[in-house]
Parts: structure tokens; sequence; C-alpha cells
């Protein structure tokens, strides 16, 4: 069940690390029920990491989240999805050495009972034409297109509490990429919560509800979708900004003959505090 | 003509059906783990090792040593590697997983040789007894053994073909081994999947060991490692993939070693020195041939971006207040160490240096080849071997001053390595692994075993005359400043080479070779060149290592050696020169040490740097690297005020190295 205010995942004051590496600070928003919400910022920002926090990929190592009603912070991704939590992950997300038929009784098999397994799968099919004509082929021989058709197929046959899209428009062609869309529409449709992570920032606030920026691994906005194209090109300002310091600093140094070691240091000083202004 | 035909091929048969038992063990490991299992014969030998003593010194039914010793135990022990070891391993990591597996191959051997001192022999049949005949064909007695090998195989591959094949976990194991994480997100306990995988083969395994060991008089480890390498071969032909496939072609190895034992005259060449080298053969010939061979381990796992990026050296990571202290302190130790060597260490203990120094040499060039060059070689002890045996035919046939026969030796086993690089210039991590551990088996039973060539099994003894130099006068200490001159150099050229533009070159090619190759580095030349260098310097701690011998023993470059020479480095520090070095005076060091303890611990020595080499998994930097930069980090907390440096370190690494994920 969904908390009294709505919310099918809460992410509170999160933090998330590679190693020794952090990646994530003090991240907190919200995904309603069966509503849209945008992840959005440029490169590096953790966008990814924080799809990978919430599925249980990457442990936090700090704060809550919640999942319909139940505190996942710590549980292992298996868990996270047999909640009602799948993924489609950046890239190829499917079994390259899986037939199309295998990758989707996987899933299938996970999510339904053996005896609704051939139900399930003509409805995959039913859905993609394409992956039905290619049913024994291995998922790896596919193209990009149809590898993410087949990883939306697997959340649009029984659909999930949750959705988290990381980057699905990633190296798509056009005609591709309203293909995945007009598929999000259909997985929106039957009542799943979305969590979008995209680059795209135009494509994904259109079906969004709410959006949620990410810059250097904090949250630096939360709210409608009207409100954060402005928040997007404040960022990217600053970044040229801060770009243009760097390559100041690096032509100074060299000119000056300085240890490479230092021009190092004082960039990253200085691109830091460039930042920060 | 077909009674003389199948009276060779039948008794062939049993012999494959048990080499097919192993193979298709190994591939169902390799397949639903992802895994390529080097301790699985010290899995078989462990269960037949437990059997036999609970039979024969505990007096207990066979039915109930089996359900201990195979039924209990060997899933446990598959369990116990899984949750232990392999599971903390990243799927990508191809180095790691095959270090951990000859870890467990060379330690757990020892390990046992402790727990069970006594030797067993004779020992006892399962099923049908090995002394009883059952069947006949063309005249041909077939014994129970030879029925249980059959029958067994003929079960166990129609169960695990419709394991894999039609099953829900099968289907999940296949997921799993090419993304664990991947599989997690669609639900699956992807640990339990894999668990069960590893439980299900070690019974194979324990099975195998037990059902097979009446065919050898003794339970010794070696019976199962050469019944494995006939298995590898097969499993080899089956591409690692395809389980009839792999059983098939270890049913033909096996026919066509006896076909080729009951025709080939007993006196020819081809009897005595090609056909013991007829698995390797078919292994090395599969792994040049079959193109699925080539990609094995390329199924990236998409997912594989969510492991940390590995941590810097310990060296790159210091202070650099403390990079002054340590290089005193190094400078120091160095000092002291030759002044003690040549003043006041007793005989002794200087000639146990003195190894060290030789076992530094070869292990450096592993750090040449796995370090730097990221390319994981099983051969090093070979190709130290071939520079030792040809300065001393050098010496003996032509009086060739062994040290100039020593260089010569160097250029050969040079020569080797780059026949070796040009060979499997295709294959990459397991593949090569396993190509050079077929040359690594091929020079053992063709050329080192040879009586011309390596003397034969008491080697050739390293006449004072060769040297010319007074190198091994026991009152003298011109031997330790030779070895230590050298060792100095090969440091000093490693270094040297990894500050240049080829250091950086190798670097790129151990991080990328697609994108290595995509800011022009030619490969093949690099890596060739590499193969060169390492084989080199291989070749020269071969030539020290039979100097301080004194004899130039075919048994000291055994395939086994080069196995456990790994390990030691592994676990010592195989990207940095000291970590080779530390090695070398580990391994010579805690030898002498055990000499002073009972004699059932003499082989703990590969224990200890085997279960070094387990922390792999954890810390692919080496433990004791991983144990320098802790101190470090510890010793730079009495530095506050560098502590702005370190941070500074940490961060430029991390965007150095693409820390950011999206």
């Amino acid at each position: 069940m969904s908390d009294p205010m709505g919310n099918i995942m809460e992410v509170e004051h999160v933090d998330a690390a590679y190693g020794p590496y952090r990646a994530l600070f003090d991240v907190s928003f919200t995904i309603p029920a069966g509503g849209v919400v945008a992840l959005i910022g440029s490169n590096g920002a953790g966008k990814s990491t924080v799809a990978r926090t919430i599925t249980g990929l990457v442990q936090a190592t700090a704060g809550t989240i919640r999942f319909d009603g139940v505190d996942v912070t710590q549980k292992p991704a298996w868990q996270i999805a047999r909640l009602g939590v799948a993924s489609v992950v950046e890239g190829r997300g499917v079994f390259s050495q899986l037939t199309v038929e295998e990758n989707l009784t996987l899933t299938f098999r996970q999510r339904g009972t053996r005896k609704e397994l051939s139900r399930n799968l003509e409805k995959a099919y039913e859905s993609f034409p394409a992956l039905g004509e290619r049913r024994t082929q291995m998922a790896g021989t596919l193209s990009g297109g149809q590898q993410r058709l087949l990883s939306l197929a697997k959340v649009l046959v029984i659909p999930p509490k949750l959705l988290v899209a990381d980057e699905l428009s990633l190296g798509l062609a056009p005609v591709v990429i309203d293909m995945v869309y007009q598929g999000l529409e259909k997985i929106r449709a039957a009542g799943t919560a979305l969590l979008i992570v995209e680059q795209q920032v135009d494509r994904v606030l259109k079906i969004s509800d709410k959006a949620v920026v990410l810059d250097r691994g904090s949250v630096t906005f939360e709210g409608p979708t009207n409100e954060a194209g402005n928040v997007i090109e404040s960022l990217l300002a600053r970044r040229e900004r801060a770009g243009s310091t760097a390559a100041k600093l690096v032509d100074e140094a060299v000119n000056d003959g300085v240890d490479p070691e230092h021009v190092v240091s004082k960039l990253v000083d200085e691109a830091t505090k460039g930042l920060d202004a | 003509m077909f009674e003389t035909f199948f009276g060779f091929a039948i008794p062939g048969i049993p012999f494959g059906c048990t080499y097919a038992v192993i193979a298709v063990g190994l591939v169902l490991t390799y397949q639903a783990t992802g895994v390529f299992n080097f301790a699985f014969p010290a899995q078989a030998y462990a269960a037949s090792l437990v059997f036999t003593a609970l039979i024969q010194s505990a007096h207990l039914p066979s039915w109930l040593a089996f359900i201990i010793a195979a039924v209990i135990m060997s899933p446990l022990l598959g369990l116990a590697f899984d949750r232990l070891l392999f599971s903390k391993i990243p799927n990508t990591n191809t180095t790691a997983k095959l270090v951990t597996g000859i870890s467990l191959l060379v330690g757990l051997p020892s390990l046992l040789l402790v727990a069970f001192p006594s030797n067993y022999y004779n020992p006892p049949s399962l099923i049908w007894d090995i002394n009883t005949v059952y069947l006949t064909f063309w005249e041909i007695p077939i014994n129970g053994a030879q029925i249980s090998s059959v029958v067994v195989t003929v079960l166990m591959l129609g169960a695990l073909v419709g394991l894999l094949r039609f099953t829900n976990i099968g289907l999940q194991m296949r997921g799993a081994v090419e993304s664990r994480r991947l599989v997690q997100l669609d639900g699956v306990n992807a640990g339990g999947v894999v668990a069960v995988a590893w439980m299900v083969s070690s019974f194979l395994a324990g099975m195998s060991g037990i059902l097979f060991s009446p065919n050898f008089g003794e339970i010794q480890s070696q019976n199962y490692a050469l019944l494995f390498v006939f298995a590898l071969a097969a499993a080899a032909c089956g591409s690692f993939r395809s389980l009839p496939k792999t059983a098939i072609a270890a049913v033909l190895i096996g026919i066509g070693q006896f076909l080729f034992q009951g025709y080939l005259p007993t006196t020819g060449f081809l009897f005595t020195t090609v056909l013991p080298s007829f698995p390797f053969l078919v292994l090395a010939g599969a792994l040049l041939l079959m193109p699925g061979l080539r990609n094995l381990d390329s199924s990236a796992d998409p997912l594989s971006s969510v492991d940390p990026p590995l941590p810097p050296t310990a060296a790159a990571s210091r202070l650099p207040q403390m990079d002054r202290m340590i290089k005193i302190a190094w400078y120091t130790v160095l000092g002291v160490f030759v002044v003690s060597m040549l003043t006041w260490i007793p005989k002794d203990w200087e000639s146990v240096l003195n190894q060290g120094l030789a076992f530094s040499a070869l292990f450096l060039s592993i750090t040449l080849i796995t370090g730097m060059g990221g390319q994981l070689s099983l051969a090093q002890a070979t190709l130290a071997g071939v520079g030792a045996f040809t300065a001393a035919q050098l010496a003996l046939h032509l009086g060739l001053n062994f040290l100039i026969g020593g260089l010569i030796g160097a250029v050969v086993a040079a020569m080797v390595a780059v026949v070796l690089a040009v060979l499997s210039l295709r294959l990459r991590g397991l593949g090569l692994a396993l190509m050079t551990l077929a040359a690594a088996l091929l020079f053992d039973t063709a050329i080192f075993s040879n009586q011309t060539l390596a003397g034969g099994s008491g080697g050739l003894n390293i006449q004072a005359k060769w040297l010319g130099l007074d190198l091994n006068n026991p009152n003298g200490h011109l031997y330790f400043i030779v070895a230590f001159l050298v060792v100095l150099l090969i440091t000093g050229m490693i270094l040297f080479i990894r500050k240049g533009t080829t250091g950086r070159v190798l670097g790129a090619l151990k991080g990328s070779e697609t994108g290595a190759a995509g800011i022009g580095i030619n490969l093949t030349k690099e890596r060739i060149m590499i193969f060169a260098l390492s084989g080199a310097v291989a070749g020269i701690g071969g030539v020290l290592l039979v100097i301080q011998e004194n004899v130039a023993n075919p048994q000291s470059f055994n395939y086994a050696f080069g196995l456990i020479f790994i390990v030691i480095v592994v676990t010592t520090g195989v990207s940095t020169v000291e970590g080779a070095i530390q090695g070398g005076f580990g391994f010579v060091v805690i030898q002498k040490l055990l000499g002073y303890a009972p004699a059932r611990f003499a082989d703990l020595t590969f224990v200890f740097f085997a279960f070094g080499a387990l922390t792999y998994a954890a810390h692919p930097e080496g433990i004791l690297e991983f144990q320098k930069r802790r101190s470090y980090q510890r010793i730079e907390r009495f530095f506050p005020s560098a502590m702005k440096k370190s941070e500074e370190n940490e961060l430029a690494i991390g965007i150095a190295g693409g820390v950011s994920d999206d």
C-alpha cells in the first residue's frame, strides 16, 4: 500500500558511494503513486547512481529509502524487485546470451505464475511484434532499439508498482525513441509510477508530473516540470563559466612553467570554487 | 583389422567417459557461475581422500562414507568457495577468478596433507568392483570401474542438460552468469542461484573423484590434476559452452589416446614425446582454431560500472613527506641488507636469501606481464626453465661460459614467449591463461622430460668450470653480488619502462584494449613486446636459480610452479616491483622456517600464499599492497596539515578515473 501522502517511494537524506568515492550527498525526493517523475541533470550529476541506489544495486551509506511503506534501504536488489520495483537499466539491459523468449521467460516466471507464462509471452509479442518474429534469436544480436523494446516488454505485460527507467533514449534513432515513449505511456496507463532518468530534458518533461534536478550528487530542485527548465539552464551556464575558468588556469599555469601536479591541484580547487559561486 | 581397431579403441571409452564427467562438471560451473574452476581437481581429490580415509581408517561402510564425502562435504565445500570467495569477485574480473581458483588448486591439497598425513592405497570401488570383469566386447574385458564411468557419464549428462535447458533454475543460472545484478532486477536471488550451481558442480567433482579413484593405486592430488588436463582439452573442444559436445570430445580424446598408444611404435618420437602431449596439443589446437574460445569472458556485465574502481597503489596515494620517508627507509633497508649479507648473516641463511634474489628476478617477469601488461601467463616457470636449460646446453656442448649462455638463454626464452604471444594474439583472459598453461604442460612432457635436452628426472648438474667466476664458493659472496646487481638492474629497467611512454601505453592496454587501439596504439606490437621482455626476465631468473641450486632440475620449472608463482606474486602485489621482491624472499624464508617444523607442515608454504591470494577477491591490488595503503592512511592521521593534499589526490584520481557513472 502507498503511504497516506500518496507517495510510492520516499528517498530521505541518502548518501551513496562507489568504494571510497562518494557519488550522492543528502539526496531527498518523493515519487507519487502512479505519477511520473523526471530525474534530470548533466553528465556526472549522479542520476544513474540514484536509480541504482533505489533499486538496491548500490547500497546507501546514509539516509532512508521507503517503498510502499517498507524500509528498503539495506535490502538487496532482488528483494526490492519482488516488492514491485522494476528497472530498465542504462545501455544494454538484456541477457545477450539468452534468446528473446528466454529473456522474457526469466522475468515472467518471477513476476507471474508458471500457468500464465504462455499467455504473458503472447501478450508481449502482441505488444511488440518485432520481438515475436525474433523469439529464438539471441538478445545480444538484436539492434539497440529492439533490445530497449525487449526491456520494456518485460515490464509492460506484468506492470510493476514502480518502474525506474535509466537513459531510455540513449543512442536510439528518433523513431525508436517515439516507440519507447509510447511504451512508457502504456505502462503509466496501467497505474505504474515511473522514475525516468534522462538527459533529453524536453522529451521527458512533457510526460512527467514533476522533476528532480541533480547536480554533482545533490538535489538542487524538486518541483513542477515547468520550473525545471530554468534550473537546468542556470546549471549549464554555471558549468560553462567553470569550464572557462579551468581552461584559463591551465593556460596560466603552463605559461608560468608550474609543476603539472600543482596545476591539477589548483584546477580542482578553483573549478570547485567556480561551481560553488 | 576391425578387431584390432576396436581392441585398441574400446578400452579408451571408459577413460574418455572419465574425462567427460570432469569436463562436463567444469563446463557446468563455468556456464552457471562464470568461474573457470581450477579448484575442480582439488575438490575431487578432497572427496576421494576423505571417502577412502573414512573407510580405511574410520572403518565406515562405503555408502555412509560416500554420503559424508560426496553428498555432504563436497557441496558444502562448493558453498564455502562461493560464499567466502567467488561471490565477492566482480563478474568481469577474470584474473581474480582465475587466481582464486588456482590458489585453491595449490592450497587445498597441501592443507589436506596436513589433516590426512597417512598415505592411502587401493581406494575402494563405490558401485561395481574394479577387479571384477562384468562384460566382454571383442574379447576385451570390461571391469566395474569402466562400467561405472560410462553409466555415470550418460546419467549425469542427461541430468545436467535437462537442468540447464529445461528448468527455471537452469535459466536463472544462465542469466546470473552474464550479470548477477541484472538477474536480481528481475527478482531472482542471484546469490542463491549461483550457490546452488556451486553445490551441484562440487557434488559432481566429489562424485567423480570417488568413482575414479580405484583407477589409481594411491590417492595423490597429481592424478586428479592429470585427469583435469584431459578434461580441459575436452571442455575447450565444447567451447566451454556445450555439454554434449564436451562429453563427445572427451570420449574421442580417450579413444584417440588409446588408438595412438596401440598403433604407434613404442620406441619412436611420436610415442615417447608427442603422445604424452596429446591432451595439451588438443587444448592448444582448440584454443587456436575454435572461434568461440577467442571471446571467452567477452560478455561484459552491463552493470559492471556499479563496481567501485580499483584504488590507486599505496605509493601513488601517499603524502610527499611520507614518500620521502619511505624512500629513505627503503635505501636504509637495502644498505643494511647488503652489509649484513657480506658480513654476519650465517651461510645457510645467505644461501636462502640468495635463492630469494633468484626468485625475485623470476617474479619480476610476472610484474611485467601481469602487473603492467594485464596478461595472465601461467608459463613463467617454463620460460625460466627455457633460459636455464639453454645456458646449460650451451655450456655442456659448446663449452660456452654459463653467464654468457644465460644471456643467450634469456633471448631464447624471449623468443619462445614471442611465439606464445603470436599464437595467442586473439586470446584474452581465460583463453590466454589456458594457452600458456597448455604451453607449460607441453614443455613439461616434450622438452623438460627429455633426457638429452634436460638431463631427465635428475636434471643437469651445473659444473664449476662452466661459470668462469667462483660463483658457488660457499665461503664467498660473489653469487650474492651478481644476483643482487641483476635484480637491481631488472628493477631499474621495469621502473624506467613504467615511467616512460611504454609504461603509459601498457597502462592504456590494461585499461581498455579497444580504447588503446582507438588512439593508435599497435596492440599486437605492444603485446609481443611485453611477452618478449617478460620471457627474457623469466629466463634470467631461471639462470640465477639453477646457478644457486647447482643443478638445472626440470622439476623446478614444471607447470605447477608456474601456477604457484602467480599465486605468490598476486599475494604480495602484482602491480609493484616490491611486491615481486617481497614474494621472492617470502617464498624462500617461509620454506626455510617451516623446515624447523614437523615434516607434515613442509607444504604449508603454498597454503600461506594460496590463502593470501584468496584475499585477491577483496583486494585486487594484493593483500600486502592493501595493508600498506591502510598503514599509510593511519600514519596520515598524524599529519593533519597534509590531509588536504590527500583529498585533492583522491578527487583528482576520481575525476581522471571517471568515477561518475552517468
